[in-house]
């Protein structure tokens, strides 16, 4: 009571002592009090921005707040996701001419900052932009080695866009549901496709039924998806104990607007569904493309995996791999593609499917013929064929996307996508 | 992020009643608009992830070591992902001036796997592990809101006796790229 009752003085007092013209506006002293996380910093860590022109540069602040020094190297990357959202980082960047850094290495003394200018041009088209500055940290002089080396570092990701016109479409890939498990609400999902030539912000409906009794509807919240790319937009929903049989899922999307529809098999209230996973894309002399598959489901899986490489925005080759075999759950297999393709810096993108179902799906950079720069060279390089020879690069699947959107529209007319 | 509050002066019921039953009359107040800007940021805290020497393998076995901790402090939601140079171990030649790989060099049969550990913040840490990938990010965590979180990490090597044995100066080698970064949104 005595606190109150001493506040109220304050108040009271401050009340009265109130000038009676405005605040001046300006010429106030500001103060920064700055508690600071160990570590090194990277601010924006997300610069998302609808430009009036194609031109932009951006300030991103480097900070070494560690006890010590660091040797900071910059680079840019392009950037993609995978179906959940995950930034991937696609290294050696084709956007390399349009995302520029003013610095490439440099050391920072502890407590102190670095501010880098970031340039962007928005290509005529597609009119976006979607790429990452990214600031590996290290002790100065430390060897690399050990059995597993670890290298650190931290993002800005860049998503811009130019001045319209946009094409902002998308579409539907998939619909399904995934167990929660050790009774957890299943996951109801749809993964949208953005057809487009600029990042699209969908959200939606998912509306279960069965025997056109509706059980539940699920909100699917928005999520930013890249043009070009998939990503899930999925909600959670607890099925009943005892549910059996198919089960309808259909879903309706805004900004933009695609709608679609799935079946599911559920047995005593669990979603009964494929699953693989993209274990691995690497590059061999020649050059191929080796993507590595995993069944990661509980059924046997017949995989098709897709594969495009881009350049420039363009789609410069494509492979759809069908398997002739099954993977048993829990296997493994390896699939190769021998793309041909002339020297350059590529986008590639890998979708594995099972019929309609979109598994999985990824993305790197692919470098075919010799490297023109002398940027840094790691001695454990991603780059294929290391040793000296031209660094080969490969990949995946691209347009295979719009390809498989297009024959999902023919479902049912012909069986098994691809 | 934009921050926009207008700061009226103090006129809380209290003292407008206080000020009447005074036989003053209510004061007058003046108003400031403050705007504020706030950036979005990212920090990785990696003093507790370094290079991993000395692990000797046993010839069959899980083979599970501490990949160190790693913290990561952000004002918006982000993730922390974890790329592999190779998808296996593979030969590395330490008696060369700079170390490297060595060419079509052997490499142990089954991936390395980091499994991601929370020890402290407000991060759901998913129940997934990471697994051998090359190329492509693989999500370790995300973060949902503002604020610290701590990780420790698990790394683990199976190995057979169907690996093969290095000679002397050569190990299995791999290299881990952490990253950290805001979500896509």
């Amino acid at each position: 009571m005595i606190r109150l009752m001493r506040a109220a003085v304050v108040v009271l007092a401050a009340a009265l002592a109130l000038p009676t013209a405005a605040l001046p506006t300006a010429a106030l002293a500001q103060t920064t009090t700055t508690t600071t996380a160990p570590g090194v910093q990277i601010t924006p860590s997300l610069v998302q921005r609808d430009l009036a022109n194609r031109d932009l540069t951006q300030k991103v602040t480097v900070t070494n707040n560690t006890d010590g020094p660091r040797q900071i190297t910059v680079t840019v990357s392009g950037l993609g996701h995978d179906l959940d959202g995950t930034p991937q980082f696609v290294e050696p960047a084709s956007i390399a001419a349009n995302l520029r850094v003013d610095a490439t290495s440099f050391l920072l003394q502890p407590g102190n900052s670095r501010e880098l200018t970031v340039t962007a041009r928005i290509p005529t088209s597609p009119p976006s932009l979607y790429g990452a500055v990214i600031a590996e940290f290290a002790v100065p002089g430390q060897q690399s080695g050990g059995a597993v080396e670890s290298h650190t570092r931290v993002a800005s990701l860049f998503l811009l866009r130019g001045p319209k016109p946009w094409t902002q479409t998308a579409e539907i890939a998939d619909v399904g549901a995934t167990p929660g498990g050790n009774g957890q609400p299943a996951t109801v999902f749809a993964t949208v496709v953005d057809t487009g030539n600029v990042h699209i912000r969908p959200s939606g409906t998912a509306r279960i039924s069965q025997n056109g009794t509706t059980l539940a509807t699920v909100d699917l919240p928005a999520a930013n998806v890249l043009p070009g790319f998939a990503r899930r937009l999925s909600g959670t929903w607890t099925p009943p104990p005892g549910l059996t049989g198919a089960v309808q899922i259909d879903v309706t999307v805004h900004d933009p607007d695609a709608t679609g529809s799935g079946t599911v098999t559920f047995t005593k209230g669990m979603a009964q569904v494929p699953g693989g996973k993209i274990v691995q894309i690497h590059t061999e002399p020649g050059p191929r493309v080796v993507t590595t598959v995993e069944n990661t489901g509980t059924a046997p899986l017949r995989p098709a995996i897709t594969v495009t490489a881009s350049e420039g925005g363009g789609e410069r080759a494509r492979k759809v791999i069908v398997a002739t075999t099954d993977l048993a759950p829990g296997a493994r297999a390896d699939y190769t593609w021998e793309p041909g393709l002339p020297d350059g810096l590529y986008t590639v993108k890998a979708e594995l499917r099972q019929g309609n179902d979109l598994l999985d799906q990824g993305a790197t950079g692919l470098r075919v013929g010799a490297d023109p720069s002398t940027t840094r060279t790691h001695s454990s390089s991603n780059k294929a064929g290391a040793g000296g020879a031209a660094v080969v690069a490969l990949v995946l699947v691209a347009g295979a996307i719009v390809l498989a959107v297009r024959r999902r529209r023919l479902r049912g007319q012909e069986p098994g996508l691809l | 992020m934009k921050i926009r509050r207008t700061i009226a002066t103090v006129t809380t019921a209290g003292a407008i009643v206080a000020a009447t039953a005074a036989g003053l009359a209510p004061a007058a107040h003046a108003s400031q608009n403050v705007d504020a800007t706030l950036g979005s940021s990212v920090t990785l805290d990696a003093t507790g992830a370094t290079n991993v020497t000395g692990w000797a393998l046993a010839t069959t076995g899980a083979n599970t070591t501490s990949g160190g901790t790693l913290g990561v402090s952000s004002n918006s939601p982000y993730t922390l992902s974890v790329t592999f140079d190779k998808t296996r171990m593979t030969e590395w030649d330490t008696t060369l001036g700079t170390p490297a790989y060595v060419a079509s060099g052997k490499t142990l049969t089954s991936p390395l796997t980091v499994t991601p550990t929370r020890t402290g913040g407000t991060a759901p840490v998913p129940t997934l592990t990471a697994g051998a990938v090359s190329g492509t990010s693989t999500l370790l965590a995300t973060g949902v809101g503002t604020g610290s979180d701590s990780y420790s990490l698990s790394l683990s090597q199976p190995t057979t006796i169907a690996d093969s044995a290095l000679t002397t100066g050569h190990t299995y080698h791999v290299v881990l790229t952490y990253t950290a970064s805001s979500t896509l949104g």
